[in-house]
């Protein structure tokens, strides 16, 4: 970050630093001050001294995210590349489809895959003679994570490709590269900080989803999200916030190291 | 002025076989023609140089041989290799780019062995094809960094370098591979003067001492005149003159090749027969012939070739309307009937002054006319169009 000196600077931020302490600082401080007292109010570590009973539902989610966000590198880097390859009439066009689903509220896309997916929905009626069962299995949840979280991924790399200057592309080829050696030796690399930005995007959304597991698991298992969603619901917010708490630190490590891969000149960075 | 001495003295003649050659080859953009059937061959060896103004077509034709452009019409060779439908990867000609290109993700050694890590050679003990070792990538590389000036600068960040430092690295890259021609589009655009004139000094070492042909883009005449062997005069998508920068400067095609070389006083003339020329109301000897009886003409004069005498001695007389200091020599605007002439002298002389003008024979070069007769070469305005044609540092972006 470089040092804000200008008065004028100063009062520019005020607006965003009264917001930013207000949503997010404020509701943090809250998290940290409720994981760590009991329900009276009196300071407690038994919230955190029951969290390893959750170690399994964590190890869950962390499975099915990473997963997931697996799945949407690899659907998601060649689907950028194919875009930012484009025309750049179509890629408008394209980057627009590819937004569309974004448009309609995430609940209610997990809810018509459900429509489509159930066990005696249109797709097990139709061709499976409502044999197929979906709802309710690990792979199910996945396609959730990968089906609702795929722009994310999509647009960072989109964005970090087309901002290639063309003449590396036109460098590569001139030093003998064909356009697999050129996307693999070249492209890639330089595209690193797309692709951080969007695992980053793609995997904290799945870690702490809970109606995606919910709908599509079909109450067979729990993932974190449902856990602390749980927790709240029953009332028990200190132990709720001690898993909240946890899970960020964990995020916040694992983003950490992920940053350590990003190239500082090139902006990519979400923390 | 004697040309011919000049010719033999400074222009090597090339035997060499013709190593790229286009027939024809024509290009457009959204129905606009940047290339009209361009012809042209380069020999063996050969530093050519394609010069123009911004959008001439030089660029165009840069990248048509290199292979990130595909020609609409025409054929390319390579040898006697028809190449025209060969992507870039495939070609032995490597490419030095306007703003280097070089790979923001490698240090320096990795950007100049890059294409090394990519080459195939034959393997010694079975058939077949090996990649190279990491022993002769670093022999290839410390020995190309050693031409460059650059050893010591393997690990680099080539982001942290100098604009005189990267072009060197891109060099490097360029030449590691041993191509048979190397192209170079305005590699020294974004250099400032003092460092322009030595790497136009070190580009052309570099050539002599490796004896590959270069193909260099430029906008700069002076560039194009100082390192090359054979300049390519382009105008509108077309090529104007091809020749050793001598015949260029001396004996220019045409009216665009003569006000975009140098400084050049170009009247309307009428060639009375062989060696004999009407201009400005005054018949010249001159050295041209092979023109119809009262053919017209467009004559050029170079200023430096004009001699100042006093007003009774000369062929024409004239009054001045300015005087330029311009340290080696005086820039003189002398109006002569309505049409002004720039002159430069080593004498002074003082505005309004009448003076006569003196011009020898072998000073008039007589040309055909041409689409550009009549455009340019006057300086009534104090034209400021070539400076504002090599100053053109906006690229083409084709």
């Amino acid at each position: 970050m470089k040092k804000k000196n200008s008065i004028m600077r100063s009062i520019a931020a005020a607006p965003h630093i009264f917001w930013a302490v207000l949503f997010i600082v404020l509701p943090l401080i809250i998290v940290v001050y409720y994981a760590f007292t009991d329900e009276s109010g009196a300071f407690a570590l038994e919230n955190i001294a029951s969290l390893p009973k959750y170690a399994p539902i964590f190890g869950l989610s962390i499975e099915l995210s990473v997963i997931a966000t697996a799945i949407c590198l690899l659907i998601g880097y060649p689907l950028a590349y194919v875009i930012s390859k484009a025309k750049p009439e179509h890629q408008k066009i394209l980057v627009m489809l590819l937004m569309l689903p974004m448009w309609t509220n995430l609940l209610i896309r997990t809810y018509s895959i459900m429509a489509i997916l159930d066990n005696g929905g249109i797709v097990s009626t139709l061709f499976f003679d409502k044999s197929l069962r979906l709802i309710g299995t690990k792979g199910i949840v996945i396609f959730g994570m990968v089906y609702d979280f795929l722009p994310y991924m999509v647009l960072p790399i989109y964005t970090c490709i087309s901002k290639i200057d063309k003449r590396m592309w036109e460098a590569a080829a001139d030093l003998g590269c064909n356009t697999f050696m050129t996307l693999w030796k070249v492209i890639l690399p330089l595209s690193r900080s797309g692709i951080i930005s969007g695992v980053t995007m793609v995997l904290v959304p799945s870690i702490s989803t809970f109606y995606i597991s919910q709908k599509l698991g079909g109450g067979t298992f729990e993932l974190i999200g449902d856990t602390i969603e749980r927790q709240f619901i029953s009332g028990t917010l200190n132990t709720g916030a001690a898993i909240s708490f946890v899970m960020m630190l964990l995020i916040l490590l694992s983003l950490t190291v992920m940053n350590k891969f990003a190239d500082p000149d090139d902006g990519g960075i979400i923390v | 002025m004697a040309k011919l001495v000049e010719i033999k003295g400074t222009s090597k003649s090339y035997d060499g076989a013709k190593v790229i050659e286009l027939k024809n080859i024509s290009k457009s953009y959204d129905g606009e023609r940047v290339l009209d059937s361009v012809s042209l061959y380069i020999r063996d060896g050969e530093f050519v140089t394609l010069l123009g103004p911004s959008g001439c077509g030089k660029t165009t034709t840069l990248r048509i041989i290199g292979g990130f452009e595909m020609a609409d019409e025409g054929e390319l060779y390579f040898g006697d290799t028809e190449i025209s439908d060969v992507p870039a990867h495939k070609r032995q000609v490597n490419t030095v780019f306007q703003k280097y290109a070089l790979f923001p993700h490698l240090n320096v050694y990795e950007n100049i062995a890059f294409p090394l890590r990519l080459k195939k050679v034959p393997a010694d003990t079975k058939r077949g094809t090996r990649k190279l070792t990491e022993d002769e990538i670093r022999d290839r590389v410390t020995e190309m960094l050693a031409m460059v000036a650059l050893s010591g600068f393997e690990n680099k960040s080539v982001s942290t370098l100098s604009g005189g430092q990267q072009q060197r690295v891109a060099i490097a890259r360029a030449l590691i591979s041993h191509p048979k021609v190397l192209l170079l589009d305005e590699p020294l655009g974004a250099l400032d003067l003092k460092l322009r004139k030595d790497m136009q000094n070190e580009l052309k070492a570099i050539q002599q001492a490796i004896g590959i042909t270069f193909v260099y883009v430029t906008h700069d005449q002076e560039e194009a005149l100082s390192m090359s062997d054979t300049v390519v005069v382009m105008a509108d998508g077309e090529i104007q003159q091809i020749g050793t920068p001598t015949d260029i400067y001396n004996e220019p095609k045409n009216a665009f090749v003569a006000d975009f070389i140098g400084e050049s006083n170009i009247i309307d003339g009428i060639m009375l027969e062989d060696k004999q020329v009407k201009f400005a109301g005054h018949v010249f000897e001159c050295l041209d012939g092979g023109f119809d009886k009262n053919e017209p003409v467009d004559v050029v004069v170079r200023p430096e070739d004009v001699d100042v005498v006093p007003p009774d001695k000369g062929m024409l007389r004239g009054q001045v309307t300015g005087v330029t200091f311009k340290g080696v020599h005086y820039e003189i605007i002398v109006d002569i009937k309505g049409f002004k002439w720039m002159i430069q002298s080593t004498d002074y002389v003082e505005p309004d002054e009448n003076i006569g003008l003196y011009i020898e024979p072998d000073a008039i070069h007589v040309m055909k006319k041409s689409k550009y007769s009549g455009k340019f070469g006057d300086y009534s305005s104090f034209s400021d169009e070539i400076d504002q044609l090599s100053n053109a540092d906006t690229a083409e972006e084709f």
